[in-house]
């Protein structure tokens, strides 16, 4: 029989309080997100220029989240140069995806520091968990509501523990070519596992 | 609501299957993770990039390619700020949750978006497919919001997303709607103004000529000819001769509300043009309502008009006329002389200007030469901005002085200016000028 219940709101208006709780997670995880790769410090020179862009981004992200319901105004005549600032500003805030611009720092960041695999997982873990934080406040979504999602990020943080496990395997031979071979062999089995996974999970029972 | 019988038909829509913004967001994670371990050759970053490609491969089967929608508003003719909402009704979502928002146009204000379960609706056969008991299993959505600004205006476009499990993907539906007829909040008034001379036009209005109406107008001795149902019995007895009573006779009022839509300064909301539609659309209410006859003359880039009638289509065409003259100024437009059609004789002309235009001072200077009784509401309430500087500050000076000269200039003129706020009720400008009939100089 087929049953259609009534249209719920997606969002609501919600208290303050509560909407600051959401973006608790939020601005824990831009935090990590930066400091993470900056650890233990940054030696100067590109390291210094794309750790601000990330705390650039990091910051104009949250204030974006925190601005978003504010409704876009249009101009008009007599508009004061407040006003109109306000304006503009508003207008470069929401313009520029700034979550993107602070994934592409962090990652640069790391690879600016010297190699460290397990150091670069977990900073794999705490984008991934960045993002995931952004995108549950968006929807102002609980948890839960990424239940049906849990066994691809599971499987998906085993082929991240794979490629960083790869890369720490001692004995290989350095060099270009090496190093090559090593990064489409550790790609090839994550692209492999993309593909496999998830038509395993939604075959037909 | 339109009723079943004026619903549109479904009409099929291509369903634009996409990433999500959470998808977008991941897929940057796994091209930056890659790009990464590919120029610096360190294959733990493809740690990064993994979970996300994981994610972004898995996605939902038999995604729909077209959904069958159709759409309508509850009330095509609103007052400003009044809330009413958008129906929209769409099938063959298949098992994909269904989110539907409005986008709002300007002026719009929209509610929150609504998510619909997934339903296992076919869609309708064809366009004309509406049968019971499909029409029982359609989802049906009420999207509410409200016109905040008067004007026949676009109220925006209705997206219905369809979102995958893993909300990486997402089908789009852009929905169309049809134009708002948005009428301007009428003021309120509640008072009116009533001039001392009126044509003789029967009406509703008691004048100072003695004629057929019902209020009193006085006592006079009986002369051969008069009716004999009219003898005033205590006059009589008291003077010991016949006296009979009299009564005013009823005349109508011609009123010409000019509206002047040649500027528009201030906040968006409530700027001049605001508060002269809402003046003028409180005006034009409340004497209609008084069985007068109302006339418009909207002064914008044309000059458009109707002339005085009653009635409620009357008011219809007025109020339409109010919101669909554009407004603005062009310079070509140098009329300043009102046609003699819109403005019959003896009439009592409202003028609701912020007095920026100097077409409109000298149509009224024109008017009142012409011996109308001419009452202008200012509804200027906002001013330049100035930055603090001296030259700055001279130029808002010599501003407020010009404005204050042609006030004054109004007034020599005999002609009233009254400002109003845009807030209060109309009454309190008026007040001075509807507290006793309206004598004025020709």
């Amino acid at each position: 029989m087929n049953h259609v219940s009534g249209p719920v709101p997606v969002r609501q208006t919600e208290a303050p309080l509560r909407r600051s709780a959401r973006l608790v997670p939020v601005v824990v995880l831009t935090v990590l997100a930066i400091a993470w790769p900056a650890e233990p410090g940054v030696a100067g020179g590109w390291s210094v220029t794309v750790l601000t862009a990330a705390i650039i981004a990091g910051a104009l992200s949250l204030l974006e989240m925190m601005l978003r319901d504010v409704k876009r105004v249009p101009g008009q005549a007599f508009e004061t140069p407040a006003d109109r600032a306000i304006r503009i500003a508003l207008t470069v805030l929401r313009g520029i995806p700034w979550p993107e611009v602070l994934v592409a720092a962090a990652a640069a960041l790391e690879a600016l520091q010297p190699a460290r695999p397990w150091h670069t997982g977990v900073l794999g873990l705490a984008l991934l968990g960045y993002l995931f934080a952004i995108h549950l406040a968006e929807r102002n979504a609980s948890v839960g509501s990424l239940r049906n999602q849990v066994p691809v990020i599971v499987a998906g943080l085993a082929l991240a523990a794979l490629a960083v496990a790869a890369s720490t395997l001692p004995g290989l031979p350095g060099g270009t070519t090496a190093a090559a071979v090593r990064i489409v062999a550790v790609a090839g089995a994550v692209f492999a596992a993309a593909l496999v996974i998830p038509t395993w999970m939604t075959r037909d029972r | 609501m339109p009723d079943a019988d004026d619903k549109p038909a479904f009409r099929r829509m291509r369903v634009r299957w996409q990433l999500s913004a959470h998808g977008r967001r991941l897929l940057t994670l796994a091209l930056t993770g890659l790009a990464v371990a590919i120029i610096t050759r360190r294959p733990e970053f493809i740690a990064l990039a993994a979970p996300a490609l994981l994610l972004l491969a898995s996605r939902q089967p038999d995604r729909p390619a077209q959904l069958a929608v159709r759409s309508a508003l509850a009330d095509i003719q609103v007052l400003e700020d009044s809330e009413t909402a958008a129906i929209v009704e769409f099938a063959g979502q298949g098992p994909f949750t269904a989110e539907v928002a409005l986008a709002p146009a300007e002026s719009i204000s929209a509610g929150p978006p609504l998510a619909v379960p997934p339903v296992s609706t076919p869609a309708p056969a064809g366009p004309a497919d509406d049968s019971t008991s499909s029409r029982a299993r359609v989802p049906r959505v009420r999207l509410p919001f409200s016109a905040q600004r008067w004007g026949y205006r676009p109220v925006g476009l209705v997206t219905i997303s369809l979102l995958d499990g893993y909300q990486v993907t997402e089908g789009i539906v852009h929905v169309s709607l049809p134009w708002l007829d948005c009428r301007p909040s009428p003021a309120q008034l509640q008072s009116t103004i009533r001039l001392s001379k009126l044509p003789s036009r029967l009406g509703e209005r008691p004048a100072r000529a003695v004629g057929e109406g019902v209020e009193f107008a006085g006592v006079r001795e009986f002369v051969p000819g008069d009716r004999q149902r009219r003898v005033n019995w205590p006059a009589t007895t008291r003077h010991g001769t016949l006296h009979l009573s009299t009564f005013s006779a009823e005349r109508t009022q011609h009123i010409v509300v000019v509206a002047d839509a040649t500027s528009d300064v201030g906040p968006a909301g409530s700027s001049s043009l605001d508060h002269v539609l809402r003046g003028a659309s409180g005006a034009i209410v409340r004497y209609l309502g008084k069985r007068d006859r109302v006339g418009l003359i909207v002064f914008g880039s044309r000059l458009n008009w109707i002339g005085p009638g009653q009635g409620r289509r009357h008011l219809q065409r007025l109020l339409q006329l109010l919101v669909s003259t554009p407004s603005g100024w062009e310079r070509t437009g140098g009329i300043t002389r009102l046609p003699r059609a819109a403005l019959p004789p003896g009439a009592l002309v409202l003028v609701f200007s912020p007095l920026l235009d100097p077409r409109i001072i000298e149509s009224i200077r024109d008017m009142r030469e012409r011996g109308f009784s001419v009452v202008v509401v200012d509804v200027l309430n906002a001013s330049p901005e100035h930055d603090g500087s001296r030259i700055s500050a001279l130029t808002a000076r010599l501003w407020r002085l010009e404005q204050d000269a042609i006030r004054f200039s109004m007034s020599e003129l005999g002609v009233p200016v009254v400002h109003w706020d845009g807030s209060s009720s109309l009454d309190e400008p008026l007040m001075p000028l509807s507290r006793h009939v309206l004598v004025m100089p020709r």
